[in-house]
């Protein structure tokens, strides 16, 4: 069976603000960075600011379409991914 | 853990002796935060010529309160300024109010805060590889003027004068506190359609980088803000949003949901005495 996974495909549109990292963590029941299943890292190395979008498996068990939704700039995908059983046999 | 609303947790840097404190004052709960916190404490502090930086209740936890207080004097005049980016976030996660950097260090200085603890690391180290991935804010003395996550700026160059002056170089931030709210439903709820009402924000949507629990990404987040709305900067909210943080209903809603007990009377008698102790000083 399918399962739906959630990645940052546009992770270049992403302006930092969080604000799908404070949705999982509500989903969690509770308000803070710690243990969050996204994060965003900020690359100020160069002249500008790029934003890495991390993703742990984890945020697959929570409400993707509340994380695609709450996105301003669309960064993010829900990919079917089939499981490795489907190809056993 | 829980939401501290009977205390404001104030962290003091004296950059002289290299020391600090924490203190959580029962005394401040009258103060609703932000500006409000950073004028009662530079007026504790005036001759030790504070660079006080306050955060309010709803940062962290609601969409657009995305500032941070930044309050210091030089000579007659008091500097009421605000600063964009994730700086709010992360002083609120450290469980801190307002940090005051007082006194002047004898060498250059960059200042790692970690929730309720700082380090004070000496001029050469490789600062930008301090402070936790994804839970930092870094501001940094780049050229001639210092920038928040090289972007944000403060604004003015005042602060970048007094923050120099002081030899702090860099000061990181990572806040790694979570916290529960009582009705986590209720919270949701109403985070939800304080975030939809974005149309009400005098600024336009734009494709920059934007401030944590932001969404507009607006061409003026990297230049802060100074002086404005008294009760916005009291929680700390972006002055674009002073619709929104001007709306007692809703704030009182907010403070609510986290435990905080202000009521309308409480709003309208700290902001008179916010008022009058502005009264005090010759404001820029």
């Amino acid at each position: 069976m399918a399962k739906k996974i959630l990645k940052a495909t546009f992770e270049n549109r992403c302006n930092g603000c969080e604000l799908c990292v404070l949705e999982v963590q509500r989903q969690l029941g509770r308000v803070g960075l710690t243990d969050a299943p996204i994060r965003i890292l900020r690359d100020s190395s160069k002249n500008t600011v790029y934003f890495h979008v991390d993703i742990d498996p984890s945020v697959n068990n929570l409400n993707l379409k509340e994380v695609i939704k709450v996105c301003p700039t669309s960064v993010f995908e829900i990919m079917e991914e089939e499981d490795e059983d489907t190809y056993i046999g | 853990m829980k939401i501290p609303t009977s205390v404001k947790n104030i962290l003091e840097i004296d950059l002289e002796k290299k020391t600090y404190h924490i203190r959580s004052r029962s005394d401040l709960n009258d103060i609703l935060g932000g500006v409000g916190l950073s004028l009662k404490l530079y007026s504790e502090f005036k001759e030790e010529k504070p660079v006080i930086f306050s955060v309010g209740p709803l940062n962290g936890f609601f969409p657009f309160a995305s500032k941070t207080s930044v309050m210091f004097g030089v000579k007659n005049k008091v500097y009421d300024y605000y600063i964009g980016g994730s700086l709010s976030s992360r002083i609120k996660f450290c469980n801190i109010d307002s940090i005051v950097l007082l006194g002047r260090s004898k060498s250059e200085v960059f200042i790692e805060i970690h929730n309720q603890e700082v380090t004070f690391l000496d001029y050469g180290v490789e600062f930008e590889s301090h402070g936790l991935p994804g839970k930092r804010s870094l501001i940094e003395f780049k050229t001639n003027k210092y920038l928040l996550d090289n972007y944000f700026r403060f604004s003015g160059s005042e602060a970048d004068s007094i923050l120099h002056y002081k030899k702090v170089l860099g000061i990181v931030i990572s806040g790694s506190f979570n916290f529960t709210i009582p009705d986590q439903k209720e919270y949701d709820e109403l985070y939800k359609q304080i975030l939809q009402k974005y149309q009400r924000l005098t600024v336009e949507k734009g494709e920059f980088p934007s401030c944590s629990g932001c969404p507009m990404g607006c061409s003026k987040s990297n230049i802060g803000e100074k002086n404005g709305s008294l009760l916005a900067h009291s929680l700390v909210g972006c002055n674009f949003a002073s619709k929104l943080f001007n709306n007692h209903d809703l704030i009182i809603s907010c403070l609510n949901i986290l435990g905080y007990e202000y009521t309308h009377e409480d709003i309208e008698k700290y902001l008179q005495t916010l008022y009058n102790l502005k009264k005090d000083y010759i404001f820029q």
